[in-house]
């Protein structure tokens, strides 16, 4: 096993693009994790996992699973199924593929997994997968969509880049570095997360004497509180973008600027590398342990680049461990 | 003249119950029973489903509640059952679930529940004794080889395990097609059981009472209204309940404006549709006669759907009224304002009309007016209204008397300048209203 999966009771596997490997990441896993005595989940957030990519139209790896494994998958998926597998539970809410079906497999084949929509509901999911005796569950995340890496739905988290974002390899390293960074930014003090951690929605000023103060309903609404001498940070409960980190860097006041956690960030590279020149310090409420990335040298546009450079170049550039996936 | 807003009645109150506080639907298959319910109109029909709420009431346990709690509503997967169609795992599941649950339900005493035990074993080969489910090894031989010989993914052998997975498929359909009755009876049994055991769990939680069902009349002691009640908590106020009673005639009601007319007639319409669908009724003590059809007008200006104006709205209204009267139903007709959209002069006069056909026809009916001169051979009773040290009240509920008294005046209270006063309508207007 290359990932150290040991301490987490799920991991979310997402992919910075579609045909990063994500799917090819997740199938080694699965088939590592056989006979490991952990006792396995598998699902997904939103569709993954068909026969045919819907996008692109080029091919994509199935998910197998072995005996004992536990999938959640939507009912018109389950049907479809190329497993033998005893149903454990059908789900009540209805998404848009049907209700959700998890079962554990007997006889081991293929499916397409269709978990559920949003992260409530998978969280909600996870939540529930120890009825089933499950120790380790497995997300795989949906086409750029990071929201399963939160460390509030998953413990941890493995990310997939490659070809697929660019034919440019040092283009390539840019963009998968920024991601990482993000993923590991500081984390607050106890002091200011105990403070942070009791408030609702909205922006909340945290003043010098721990008072906090709410100056808004979000971040996206185009106000930007005045920092003013008595504050030492600002909490936005929700999710921040370009505008309001480059008002916020403009005001030249030094604060910390805290969100719950990496996937709230829809801040442009660019934009953030100013910010971090800047007094501005961008923090987070919980960390995302990222366990290490994977690269598809692969561009479904038909070009590649050599496995090793792309491997080298993207660990060198992030500091993480990275594996080529075709070479798992 | 059919775009009569009366005849939706019955939705209005699934409404009003499915939104009501304290009244805690535990399954799907309940809630669809609730609103498939029908208007009784038969004694012992009621009085029947009285005593069956009561004895489920009795026998619920927690275990029974819990499994309502996990009831599925698998109706359609029982109509393909019965027609035949090959079920598959999730269906079977689904089977082997609610033949799971109705098991465990009976045995708790609800025996109006079939035994579907059989379905269990047919379903739980290995004697299991859990809720999931697949094609299990045990029904085939054949099957069982051929999965121990699969130790890899392969297509191919696969696809033999399915082949022999759907004969299994085939057979228990075959097997379980004649319990397909017996299970619908259940489900509608089970939605029953949670349907009734909400019913008198909101009997418990609003305070309400099993209502006496009489030939000829009707007699409440503290009848109150659910919803006004419960907005008049919430702000810490009480509710002040009325007694009131009456048989196959008319009572016109006066009183002054925000003396509890309108919500007098919700409460008497709200009492008689929860009786007639087979719930307790808000009072202290109830004796009820039953109607065909409860037909309430008028309130608050709601009949102006349908790009009606509220005058055509209204007439409509009566229009429906009337014909029902004239072809004989035992209506129970409740007409809040009757003609306020029209002038005083010509309004007083279709008040006087409407009365009169009511008085006549014997037509168990109430009709609030601000008209004075409504002349005529019927029951007159008036809110009591103002108290006489009102002004010196603080809240305006606390100044009203909302009780009822009988009265032979066909003249009405002139209170509503007072009222508006004590509303704190502005001074100079009320000057200019009095010269």
């Amino acid at each position: 096993m290359i990932f150290d999966l040991d301490k987490y009771r799920s991991v979310a596997i997402v992919g910075m693009a579609k045909n990063v490997g994500k799917t090819v990441t997740l199938n080694h896993l699965i088939s590592a994790l056989r006979g490991s005595g952990k006792r396995v989940a598998v699902t997904s957030i939103g569709l993954d996992g068909e026969g045919l990519d819907q996008v692109t139209r080029t091919a994509k790896p199935e998910i197998t699973l072995y005996e004992g494994m536990v999938v959640t998958t939507a009912e018109q998926q389950y049907r479809g199924r190329q497993l033998t597998a005893e149903i454990l539970d059908v789900g009540g809410r209805m998404t848009s593929v049907g209700r959700l079906i998890t079962a554990r497999v007997r006889v081991p084949g293929k499916v397409i997994i269709t978990g559920p929509a949003d992260t409530a509901s998978l969280q909600s999911l996870l939540e529930g997968y120890s009825r089933f005796d499950v120790n380790l569950a497995l997300v795989d995340g949906a086409l750029s969509r990071l929201s399963p890496a939160s460390p509030t739905v998953t413990d941890a988290m493995i990310l997939a880049t490659g070809a697929a974002l660019s034919a440019n390899i040092a283009d390539v390293a840019k963009q998968t570095k920024y991601i990482c960074q993000l993923i590991t930014l500081d984390l607050v003090d106890d002091e200011l997360r105990n403070i942070c951690c009791r408030l609702g929605r909205g922006v909340w000023k945290i003043l010098n004497d721990g008072l906090a103060e709410r100056c808004g309903e979000t971040a996206l609404s185009g106000e930007i509180p005045e920092i003013s001498d008595g504050v030492k940070a600002l909490y936005v409960c929700g999710a921040i973008g370009n505008n309001f980190v480059e008002r916020l860097r403009m005001q030249q006041k030094s604060v910390d600027l805290v969100v719950p956690d990496f996937t709230k960030i829809f801040v442009t590279q660019d934009c953030h590398a100013l910010l971090q020149r800047s007094k501005v310090k961008l923090k987070v409420l919980y960390s995302s342990r990222l366990l290490g990335l994977t690269v598809n040298p692969w561009s479904p546009r038909g070009f590649s680049f050599d496995s090793e450079e792309l491997r080298q170049r993207i660990e060198d550039s992030t500091g993480v461990k990275t594996y080529d996936v075709m070479k798992l | 003249m059919n775009k009569c807003s009366l005849k939706n009645n019955s939705r209005d109150f699934f409404g009003f119950i499915l939104a009501a506080e304290g009244f805690n639907l535990h399954s799907a298959v309940g809630r669809r029973m609730l609103v498939d319910s029908h208007f009784m109109t038969d004694r012992q029909e009621i009085l029947e489903e009285y005593d069956a709420m009561h004895s489920a009431a009795d026998r619920a346990t927690d275990a029974v509640r819990h499994a309502l709690c996990e009831l599925q509503d698998i109706a359609g997967t029982l109509a393909s059952l019965e027609n035949g169609t090959i079920i598959d795992d999730v269906q079977l599941f689904e089977i082997k679930h609610l033949a799971r649950i109705a098991v465990s339900v009976r045995n708790a005493g609800f025996t109006s529940i079939p035994d579907v035990g059989r379905v269990v074993e047919i379903l739980d080969p290995d004697n299991d004794d859990v809720d999931t489910f697949y094609i299990y090894d045990s029904y085939s031989s054949e099957l069982a080889a051929a999965r121990r010989a699969m130790t890899e993914p392969s297509a191919e052998r696969y696809a033999e395990i399915a082949r022999i997975e759907d004969e299994v498929r085939i057979r228990l359909a075959e097997e379980l097609i004649h319990f397909a009755n017996p299970l619908k009876t259940a489900l509608t049994e089970l939605g029953m059981t949670d349907l009734r055991l909400a019913k008198t769990d909101f009997a418990k939680s609003e305070g309400l009472v099993r209502p006496e069902i009489s030939d000829d009349k009707c007699t409440f002691t503290g009848l109150f209204n659910i919803d006004v009640r419960r907005s008049l908590r919430l702000r810490g106020m009480k509710y002040q309940p009325v007694d009131i009673s009456f048989g196959r005639t008319l009572t016109l009601v006066t009183g002054m404006n925000m003396g509890g007319k309108s919500v007098l007639l919700k409460s008497l319409a709200t009492a008689q549709m929860l009786c007639q669908y087979g719930f307790y009724v808000p009072a202290a003590k109830a004796e009820m006669m039953l109607f065909e059809d409860v037909l309430m007008t008028g309130g608050d200006g709601e009949n102006a759907k349908d790009g009606l104006s509220s005058f055509a709205a209204e007439i409509c209204d009566m229009d429906y009224i009337v014909k029902a009267v004239r072809a004989g139903s035992r209506i129970f007709v409740l007409e809040d304002e009757l003609a306020r959209t029209t002038n005083p002069f010509e309004g007083r006069k279709i008040v006087n009309g409407m009365a009169r056909l009511m008085a006549e026809r014997n037509v168990a009916s109430f009709i609030t007016t601000h008209f004075d001169g409504i002349e005529g051979d019927f029951r007159r009773i008036r809110v009591r209204g103002l108290r006489q040290d009102a002004e010196a009240n603080g809240t305006i509920d606390g100044m009203i008397d909302y009780s009822l008294v009988e009265t032979s005046d066909s003249d009405v209270p002139h209170e509503a300048l007072r009222v508006a006063r004590l509303l704190g309508a502005d001074e100079e207007l009320l000057e200019m209203i009095n010269n």
